[in-house]
Parts: C-alpha cells; structure tokens; sequence
C-alpha cells in the first residue's frame, strides 16, 4: 500500500482514514452548528445479515455540507424480500443546488424497494416513483420544517438501486440507475463499473460540468442492467465515492483492500468518509459481501 | 506529494490578467499588495484553498504568466513590474497559450476541470487594435452554430482611468447563455489604490463563492455581484 495512505490518529477530531493529499479542508475544518434540519443526522449507518450475505451501508455528511451548515442530502434504503430471495439495495444523492433535495433523497430511499418489489421491473417501478416523487415535491409546505418553506421549492434526487438475488444457484444482479450515482464489483481486487455510463464525466469539451437529469424529471434517463455474480461484493455509491473510485487508482487500491471483507460498520464509515483533497461531496456506499458459492 | 495522491481532484482555474503597462508604474506597489492580500484572503478558507487555483498574467507590449496556475498556498508569488503599452491581444494569447498547457497537464494527472475565469485588470485603452479578432478567433463559441472553443472563459473585465465602458463591455463573456458575463468600470473620482483594493476583495468573493456555490460535481463560476463595490458600477453584457 502506497505511504500516502495512512490512519490519522494523532490529531484530535481529524479524519481517520485519508487516501492521499488529504487537504487542508478534511483535517481543519471542525464541526459546526446543527442545521435547521432535525431529523437529518450527519451519519447514518447499517449493518445486516440475510442468507447468503453480509451487508454494510455507511452515508457521511460531506465536507461542504458541514461547512455550509446543511445537510446530508444522501440517503440509503435495505429491503430484504425471503420469498424471493432478493435483496433491494438503494441509495439516493439529493441535487445540492436546492435545500430540500435531503427530503427527495429520502422518499425515493423509502419508495423504490416498494416500486420494485410489486412491479419487478425497473422501468415501471422508477416511473412509479418519478410520479410519486413530483406529487411528494409539491407537498413540501405541507411538512413540518422549522423554517418556512416556499411554494414551489425545489427538491431532486439521483438513484442507483439494485436487485440481488441471493439464491446461490442463481446470483445475479439487476441494476437501475439514473445519471451519477453508481454500482461496482470488486473482484480479485480488481474494480468493474456496472452503471458505466458514456455519458457522464467530462463534456465534449474537455471541460467537466457535473450536470446531472434527476429525478423528478419529465423524462428520466433510467438505465438498467443484468449481471451475474461471483463471490466478490457488490458495492452501490453516490458520486462522492463513485468519483474518486472512478479518476483515481490509488483510491480503487485502497478501498480494494479495505473492503476486500467486510468489516465492522463503524470502520466501514470512517473509511467511506476517507479524506481526500478537493473531494468534499456527502458520501454513501451499501457494500454486500457474499458468501461463498458452494462448489 | 505523487500525482496518485490527487489523481481525480476537482479544480476551478482562476486567471486574474493584470494590465502593467507604462501607465499604472505608480500603481504597482497597489497592484501587487491587491495580489498578495487576494490569495491570503482565499488561503484563509481550507475549502477554497482545496478547490481554487489562481495564475496570474501581466501584459504590456507584450504578455507573460508571472504566476503559474496554482492552489494559493502552493503559489510562489512574483514582483509584477511595469512599462510599455496596453496589448489586449497579447494578454488574449497568453491566456490561451497557458490554460491549453494547464488543463492538458491538469488532465493527464487525472484532474478534473472546470471551466476557467478571467478577471480582466486594466487602467486604459488598447493598444492593439485586432484584440477583439483575436479574442473570437481563440476564445470565442457560437453555441448555434457550435463553432469556435467550447472551452471557452467567463471573462470579467474591471476597467478603471481610460478604460472605457465601450472597450470593458466588448470583453465581458459569455456574451449568450443563461450566465451573461458581467463587467465593471470606476466611478467618477475613485482614487486608483482604493479601485485596486476594492476589486482584489471582489475578486476574492468570487472565488471564495465559487468554491462554495455547490457540491463537488456541480460548481458554477459565481461573478461579482454588480453592485458589489460602491466604487464600481457593475453592468450585464447585453
């Protein structure tokens, strides 16, 4: 492992886990204020078990989220389905530009496993959920909140979420996506995106924009995916992680061999918020590690 | 620290492009005191420190990066000097000529990009007269047609003595799109130190805001306010 990868534990309230030139944001800048948003913790954590399987789910309130004073807008929702033996893994990222994108975030957290677990197809259960979702969007006045919230506010959301079926003489995948949130493999200690999509990252310019089409949207660029699983895990992230995964080896190195297995959720978090210079967007990854095929 | 320690980083380029012709000599100890207090006042935030980098360009009858693009707390900072006349488009040159190598090196260390600014200083009228020529031929982009750079700057000229609003006006960029660009001219009577001062300290806004203005993957260029300064009028390119 590379010497810029280290545990910080001699400063008091610094990161733990840094993966390379850890800046100057993630180790001075200190907590601040709660936000005006009580039922929005800054962490959130998960751990499960289902035949088969081992599950963590850690989501980590950014670096800018903190200093701005809002929000995480992330969320992360695990169904486990026994009948059919499916796991339904989501995982949202609220659109930043607007204050109320935790909430959009949550309720399509909340409402995807069911979409999917009556439709059983993506498609149906997304539009499903779009349409519940603009409905949900245009009731936000009607919520309690502490401040006062405009009519007409704003909210968005992106989504990834899969499908897992944990029958072992069938494990597979079926994933769902909508621009930058993300799902990947780790095998062998060697990374593979299953969302990859040609359209995202850097413009035809050569210049790098970001702009996502989230939900909800008149017509959402849903793409969906089959794949087979072996026994490696299967990880879903929000762009926070997705990001650095994506443009940098060092950082597929090091998660590789932190996540090679599972390990316990508290270590899971820390790691999933690793600092990293110029990387300050909340952070969620759901990491389900299975266990062994039988010959 | 490798390039694999920030291989995939966000960067937001800041080009500030400092008229040093004959005419601001008695500026400079101004002019550079508004640099130096500009990437101080941007290194003060971590945040803006991880996400801006900032190059500063001098030009007078001809054009040079005295400052290469750089985190401000990693810029080394130069002594601008000054003499000779006001070359637009030799500063146009340069500033092309620089953000090609800069996001070609930024690129191949894995850095992603995004669109660069220009603050625009000058106390006069130009010079040369084919800067606005050379402007569209290496910067400008008809989004219609999608001819000419798609990489094209957010270009905030402050004009202040001779510049006029004629010449300040011509250069504020984009001149489509939902973010206008913006420009700002001295009022009557404003003394040159107290103009140089008040633009460092929009300048500095504008980054600090623009470090802040989103999440990681959705930064937006966040100009001066136009009435930023009550000793410059800020106008919208129409």
């Amino acid at each position: 492992m590379s010497t810029d990868v280290w545990r910080r534990t001699e400063t008091p309230g610094a990161k733990p886990y840094v993966i390379g030139d850890p800046g100057r944001a993630a180790t001075q800048l200190e907590p601040g204020p709660p936000t005006r948003f009580p039922d929005s913790a800054d962490h959130e954590l998960s751990e499960c078990r289902v035949p088969g399987a081992q599950v963590r789910a850690a989501s980590v309130r950014g670096i800018l989220h903190r200093y701005r004073n809002q929000p995480r807008q992330d969320r992360f929702s695990v169904v486990f389905d026994p009948p059919t033996m499916t796991l339904v893994v989501t995982v949202c990222d609220g659109v930043g530009q607007f204050p109320l994108s935790q909430e959009a975030a949550g309720f399509a957290a909340a409402d995807v496993p069911r979409a999917y677990l009556r439709h059983g197809d993506w498609q149906i259960a997304v539009t499903e959920v779009n349409e519940r979702l603009k409905d949900f969007v245009a009731t936000a006045g009607s919520r309690p909140h502490l401040d006062h919230v405009p009519d007409g506010v704003r909210m968005a959301t992106t989504l990834v979420a899969a499908a897992i079926c944990l029958d072992p003489d069938a494990r597979h995948v079926s994933v769902a996506w909508t621009d930058d949130s993300s799902a990947w493999l780790l095998a062998d200690g060697r990374w593979r995106n299953l969302t990859h999509d040609p359209a995202a990252g850097d413009d035809d310019n050569g210049l790098h924009s970001g702009r996502v089409r989230a939900l909800p949207h008149a017509d959402p660029r849903l793409r969906t995916a089959e794949h087979l699983l072996g026994d490696g895990p299967i990880f879903l992230m929000t762009d926070g992680v997705g990001v650095p995964l994506e443009g940098s080896v060092q950082v597929r190195e090091t998660l590789a061999g932190w996540w090679a297995t599972a390990p316990d959720v508290f270590t899971f978090a820390q790691q999933v918020g690793f600092a990293r210079k110029g990387h300050m967007d909340d952070r969620t990854v759901v990491g389900v590690w299975f266990e062994a095929s039988r010959p | 620290m490798s390039e694999r320690a920030t291989e995939g980083q966000v960067v937001m380029p800041f080009y500030i492009v400092c008229d040093v012709s004959g005419s601001m000599c008695g500026d400079m100890a101004d002019l550079n005191a508004g640099v130096t207090g500009l990437r101080q006042e941007i290194m003060k935030d971590p945040v803006a420190d991880d996400l801006a980098m900032l190059s500063v360009i001098a030009f007078d009858d001809a054009a040079r990066t005295v400052m290469p693009l750089n985190f401000p707390s990693a810029m080394e900072l130069q002594t601008l000097n000054c003499g000779g006349l006001t070359n637009y488009t030799a500063a146009f040159q340069e500033f092309h000529r620089a953000f090609e190598a800069d996001r070609v090196r930024l690129k191949s260390e894995g850095k992603r990009v995004f669109r660069p600014c220009i603050f625009f200083l000058t106390d006069g009228e130009p010079t040369s007269r084919d800067h606005l020529q050379v402007f569209q031929q290496l910067l400008g982009y008809d989004p219609v047609t999608k001819q000419g750079n798609p990489r094209y700057p957010y270009v905030t000229p402050f004009g202040f003595r001779s510049a006029t609003e004629e010449s300040m006006k011509a250069l504020a960029y984009p001149n489509f799109g939902e973010k206008k660009g913006r420009y700002f001219l001295a009022k009557q009577g404003a003394s040159v130190p107290s103009l140089l001062k008040a633009i460092s300290g929009m300048i500095g806004t504008s980054v600090l805001s623009s470090s802040l203005s989103g999440t990681v993957g959705t930064f937006q260029y966040t100009p001066p306010a136009t009435d930023a300064s009550p000793e410059l009028e800020g106008s919208f390119v129409d």
